[in-house]
């Protein structure tokens, strides 16, 4: 379509509209021909495409064909939601030389196709959007990414299993690590385990059972690693600066201790749910223990021998009934969310307490059965031919009588209640985020779910929480300690990776004062969370000015409106940006009359 | 209420409503949660009145009183500011921010003679799909309800 007058040197103009029928996807709700016949009257568009795919690599191909031959400066896309495949399509575009801020696409596909059944509303709409992303397109400016630096060194937060292995993968890099432990001794809770799955023993060298063999190597790894610095009985308090160098603030015994890290990972993980909170199963009496206090029995009897037995009178016990789902999912009695981990520990207990004691009955009441690890089934049938029995049905109450204990649950495979005698009851208690984890999120500027636990910004992909702060193990929800130590060589990895480049480019959807229209009053200041904003006397015009810090900007824009003056305006969403697509969206019927 | 039975009684009109009145609703989105809900409302096929267009903004707080009154004033029967839910900002407090700006931005719409409830604010997170789309029906209806904006001779 180059016209045969302009020469080459002449700039590029005008907008591409390339519109994505998504493979039919949205070709099927949406008439996009006759859209793009309707746009082609449009004198600020110089070209239209409808693709089968953009996305797809003969899309790309297609839109760098496009950019090769035809003279556009900017282009508007109608696809799928630009959150999900909005960076590959405009990627393409970028690497064949176009300004990537010189782009914007609408959703017709989740927001259109998908939810309008009727074909001629679904393209009524779908044009209005387009239309309104063709009017924000001739508004956008052309930008650079800012270059953010990154300081080499990493602050982890918690010495647990995933503490200790981020701590030891970065320290193996060479870079600097500040570990912050809340409590006296590195380990966490796992430290205190008697076994873990799936070898049902310690897990390294199945000699002995003995704790000290599992985590005692790690634990003095990270103890004798020059470049890992442990602070033991310390606490985060403050974190200041932006992405690429914050500033952090430590607690610890010996007084406060300020560190500049590039990159935090917060493995803070999580605690066991409190029995005490569900007052009918009666924790508190001593036949009714959790699973953390059997892990201790079972620690204790492996040091010092002579069995397992209960606490009451130190007699071995003759029933032992689990009870699973222990503060997890039922939001009545605790959490919603399933704690993952309980089934298989419960079984790993049950298994051994058989080992120890053959004859004794063992039963484990659950509702299902759930253990989403490789090896579970085979652990399972393993326990069933070992003779544990499995009871489906929730147990309703345990019921204390004298000095005898009894556990009442329905069976729902052969539909009878049970009243089982019981000297020993255990409580698979599920899993909550550690105290305190809310206080780290707050410090940290990191969203926290419903459950209270960390909060991805994609659930999809593991990956940072914040620019340069990951997060690993049971902090992000509950999980195997296997499945900890994946997500923080994970962490680890991409913490490194940033570090190794040692800067970021970053998208300039940052805010910025118009000095001149500034008077200095200071909303902005206080409006910003980031503390990225500061008033500052101009000397050459002496009066205040403020003065945004780009890295520490995180582009929310609040400040934007705050400003009583519209001194401050946000990349890509500037007033005449997002104004043109509020006009173009609310007079759509005036305008659509063709 | 059944996806095909609200979008049934919301593109029939409320009861008080015009028949042919297909009102223009304009949505603000902010990116984290509500943009991301009313994507997941895609995803799951939740059906719904075509009337509404969306404009996302990074949080809600970027949603500036003036976005609204252009709105308004271009002929937009009704506007929705979605964010998340309260302590879930990404921005951490934009959306307080928002919560007081909107209640101020009612009283400043009824000063301009609109109904008030032609402006709304709702917390919509990335998993409430349901939330989007039932929100998307019953602001449909509301705005069916009141007709036409006074900017194009409704009351
Ligand atoms: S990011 Fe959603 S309201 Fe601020």
């Amino acid at each position: 379509m180059a016209d045969p007058a302009r020469t080459k040197e002449e700039e590029r103009k005008g907008i591409a509209v390339y519109l994505c029928s998504c493979r039919n996807e949205i070709g099927r709700h949406v008439d996009l021909e006759a859209i793009a016949e309707g746009l082609k009257k449009d004198p600020r568009v110089v070209t239209v495409g409808v693709h089968e795919a953009l996305c797809s690599n003969e899309g790309q191909e297609y839109l760098k064909d496009e950019l090769r031959s035809k003279k556009f400066e900017r282009v508007a896309v109608g696809a799928c939601s630009p959150n999900i495949q909005g960076l590959i399509v405009s990627r393409a575009l970028e690497e064949e030389g176009m300004n990537r801020y010189l782009f914007e696409q609408v959703n017709i596909r989740e927001q259109c196709a998908w939810v309008h059944p009727e074909k001629k509303e679904a393209t009524r709409k779908a044009k209005s959007l387009v239309k309104s992303a063709i009017a924000r397109a001739e508004k956008l400016q052309p930008l650079e990414d800012i270059i953010i630096p990154i300081k080499d060194s990493t602050l982890i937060i918690g010495g647990g299993v995933s503490g200790m292995q981020a701590a030891l993968d970065i320290a193996a890099a060479g870079y600097k690590v500040y570990l912050v432990e809340r409590t006296d001794e590195l380990g966490g809770r796992t430290y205190k385990l008697s076994m873990t799955f799936p070898t049902h023993n310690c897990g390294i060298c199945c000699i002995q059972y003995c704790r000290e063999c599992v985590f005692t190597p790690k634990i003095e790894d990270v103890l004798q690693d020059k470049n890992i610095e442990v602070m033991l009985n310390s606490e985060v308090e403050e974190m200041t600066g932006g992405f690429g160098a914050r500033h952090v603030r430590i607690k610890t015994p010996k007084g406060p201790r300020e560190v500049d890290v590039g990159t935090i990972i917060v493995a803070t993980g999580s605690k066991t749910f409190d029995p005490k909170r569900i007052p009918e199963l009666r924790y508190g009496h001593p036949n009714v223990i959790s699973t953390t206090e059997l892990e201790q029995i079972l620690v204790a009897q492996r040091e010092k021998g002579g069995g397992i037995r209960r606490p009451l009178d130190g007699k071995v016990p003759k029933t032992v009934n689990f009870i699973q789902c222990v503060g997890s999912r039922d939001k009545t009695k605790g959490n919603a969310h399933c704690s993952l981990v309980c089934c298989t520990y419960a079984i790993g207990q049950a298994r051994e307490i058989k080992k120890i004691n053959p004859d004794a009955a063992v039963y484990i009441h659950y509702i299902d059965l759930r253990g989403p690890y490789r090896g579970f089934e085979e652990f399972y049938n393993a326990a069933k031919e070992e003779g544990i029995n499995f009871v489906r049905g929730r147990v309703s109450e345990v019921v204390v009588d004298k000095d005898k204990t009894y556990v009442r649950a329905a069976d729902t495979d052969s539909d009878t209640l049970l009243n089982i005698d019981s000297d020993l009851i255990v409580l698979a208690v599920g899993q909550e985020p550690a105290d305190g984890s809310d206080q780290i999120a707050k410090i940290l500027h990191i969203q926290t779910d419903i459950d209270r636990f960390m909060k991805d910004i994609n659930p999809m992909f593991p990956s940072e929480f914040r620019r340069g702060i990951y997060v690993a193990g049971t902090a992000q929800g509950p999980k195997g300690i296997r499945y900890s130590i994946e997500e923080a060589k994970s962490a680890a990895a991409s913490a490194i990776d940033l570090m190794k480049k040692g800067k970021t480019k970053f998208p300039r959807i940052v805010a910025f004062v118009d000095e001149e229209r500034c008077r200095g009053c200071g909303r902005c200041e206080k409006t910003c969370e980031y503390e990225a904003i500061t008033v500052v006397p101009d000397p050459k015009r002496g009066v205040l000015v403020s003065r945004i810090d780009e890295i520490r900007c995180e582009g929310c824009g609040a400040c934007a409106v705050a400003c009583c003056n519209k001194a401050i305006k946000v990349n890509g969403y500037r007033l005449e940006q997002v104004e043109a697509m509020v006009t173009e969206l609310s007079e759509e019927e005036v305008t659509s009359d063709e | 209420m059944s996806t095909d039975a609200a979008h049934k009684s919301a593109s029939q009109g409320g009861n008080g409503g015009d028949e042919h009145f297909e009102p223009r609703i304009l949505v603000f989105c902010c990116n984290w949660c509500s943009y991301a809900g009313a994507d997941l409302a895609g995803v799951s096929r939740l059906q719904m009145p075509p009337y509404f267009r969306v404009i996302r903004t990074m949080c809600s707080a970027r949603v500036d009183p003036e976005f609204i009154m252009r709105a308004f004033q271009k002929g937009a029967d009704g506007v929705l500011v979605a964010g998340c839910h309260p302590a879930d900002c990404h921005y951490i407090g934009g959306n307080y921010r928002t919560r007081r700006r909107m209640a101020l931005m009612k009283v400043l719409l009824q000063q301009f003679g609109f109904d008030p409830d032609r402006l709304r604010l709702e917390w919509v997170s990335a998993g409430e799909g349901e939330k989007f789309q039932k929100t998307i029906i019953e602001f449909t209806n509301t705005i069916k309800e009141l007709g036409v904006s006074p900017m194009k001779g409704g009351e």
